[in-house]
């Protein structure tokens, strides 16, 4: 049962702002549900007012600009998806997208409502880090761009200012000659954990470029880039091996806890296994978006 | 259908139901799910886990499947929701409802009628899915008694598939 709450429709940014600052942490942005109702009932958040944002104009689009994808955070998983844009540009997040949840979560949950609520054990935010995605925040006082490796602060917890709302979502492409790679694992809705890695090799075979990320493990996903640093330069070969080899370090930059979704021994083993996958997924694919 | 522009316990809905319109007022927090079971008796929706996670509930709105658990029944304002009841027409079974009988695609049968909403919803979109798609699709549609292997074949009985 979910406990009695109060509903506002604004139908601009300027009424979602004024609702925002006049009613405080009593009122939460409602854009599609699927986090919030479910934390909601769950009773780890009553929230006495949700503003529906789904009829404010100019968050809905999906559109390529100078090379970036913009995603307004209105935009579905699902519209991601099945979009043909983001199929032929950046078939990856496609893909990704086409593993969030179930059909159903993907048809109303929101890319923006996934990013804002900043569960650890997102598909998108992972991803998102290794194309050095931004995120652009609104409120009375104007807007803001933050980088997504800036965004997230802890679990459920981001930089956002309580009457301050995330409008848009801006995925540069990656630079030329650059390949990616995402691979989640689990068995239940979310990823027990997932890594998503962006490599550029030179003419000579040897990793000119690196981007690597992991999600869930920590308490918010990360870009791990004392590991970017040390593959920069290697041979592949020697890059599986110093993935193999990394484990104290891994350890400590993610500092895995023990949960259902498995030990932190299985956690930090499970990294280095799925990062050196994914790196070979990236330079043998022809994953360019 | 106006928008709320002040703050309102319950909202204005106009909604159609298996092509029966409905208009009244609901509670902000009324699920679709509560909607159609306890207001309009509609029992063929099942509650289960509450979470989005089994597909118990599903229900199409505008075509397109949702966990009514989960969807607040004033977002189905002005759209046209359709359940388990609405398919069959005029006492003959829907051809997928067909199909799961004739392939027993059912054990206890609580998870039945959010799995057929699913495949309504994956061959209106693509009316001969592979085994592969149908997996990928039905991911999120749990079936305690285990009749995946059944409803696999229900389907593609249905889609024409050959194999």
């Amino acid at each position: 049962m979910l406990r009695p709450f109060e509903l506002v429709e604004p139908t601009s940014l300027s009424e979602t702002f004024g609702c925002l600052e006049h009613h405080g942490e009593e009122a939460k942005v409602y854009a599609g549900g699927s986090e919030l109702l479910v934390a909601m009932r769950l009773g780890l958040l009553h929230s006495k007012m949700l503003v529906n944002i789904k009829h404010v104009p100019g968050m809905d689009q999906l559109e390529l600009e100078n090379g970036s994808l913009r995603v307004g955070s209105l935009v579905t998983h699902r519209r991601v998806e099945t979009s043909a844009l983001v199929r032929e540009r950046f078939p990856l997040i496609a893909r990704m997208e086409s593993k969030v949840a179930n059909v159903r979560v993907r048809n109303v949950g929101t890319l923006g409502g996934n990013l804002a609520f900043a569960e650890p054990h997102s598909d998108p935010a992972t991803l998102f880090l290794v194309y050095g995605a931004e995120v652009v925040l609104q409120s009375s006082r104007g807007q803001r761009r933050i980088p997504l490796s800036e965004f997230f602060v802890g679990p459920y917890e981001t930089v956002m200012e309580p009457a301050e709302i995330l409008v848009e979502i801006r995925i540069p492409s990656f630079p030329q000659g650059m390949k990616g790679a995402y691979i989640r694992w689990g068995v239940l809705e979310r990823p027990a954990l997932n890594v998503a890695v962006g490599a550029r090799l030179a003419e000579d075979r040897l990793l000119e470029a690196v981007r690597v990320a992991v999600g869930c493990v920590g308490p918010i996903p990360i870009r791990l880039q004392q590991l970017e640093e040390s593959l920069r330069g290697m041979e592949l070969s020697a890059a599986y091996q110093h993935i193999g080899s990394s484990g104290t370090a891994v350890r400590q930059w993610l500092a895995p806890v023990s949960d259902i979704f498995g030990s932190d021994d299985y956690k930090v083993y499970m990294v280095k296994t799925l990062l050196q996958r994914a790196l070979r997924q990236a330079v043998e694919g022809d994953d360019h978006g | 259908m106006d928008k709320v522009s002040k703050a309102a316990r319950t909202v204005p809905v106009k909604v159609t139901v298996n092509g029966e319109p409905w208009e009244g007022e609901v509670r902000c927090e009324e699920t679709l799910l509560g909607f159609l079971r306890d207001r309009l008796g509609l029992k063929g929706t099942k509650r289960s886990c509450e979470s989005q996670v089994c597909g118990a509930c599903t229900v199409l709105v505008d075509g397109l499947a949702v966990s009514s658990c989960s969807y607040l029944a004033w977002e189905a304002r002005d759209k046209q929701v359709q359940t388990i009841e609405g398919l069959a027409c005029g006492g003959k079974l829907d051809p997928v409802q067909e199909a799961f009988v004739k392939h027993s695609a059912v054990q206890c049968g609580y998870c039945t009628p959010g799995m057929i909403m699913m495949v309504k919803a994956l061959l209106m979109e693509n009316p001969h899915p592979s085994r592969e798609e149908i997996r990928n699709w039905l991911n999120g549609s749990i079936c305690r008694c285990g009749t995946y292997v059944a409803v696999e074949q229900a389907i593609l009985d249905v889609a024409g598939a050959t194999e």
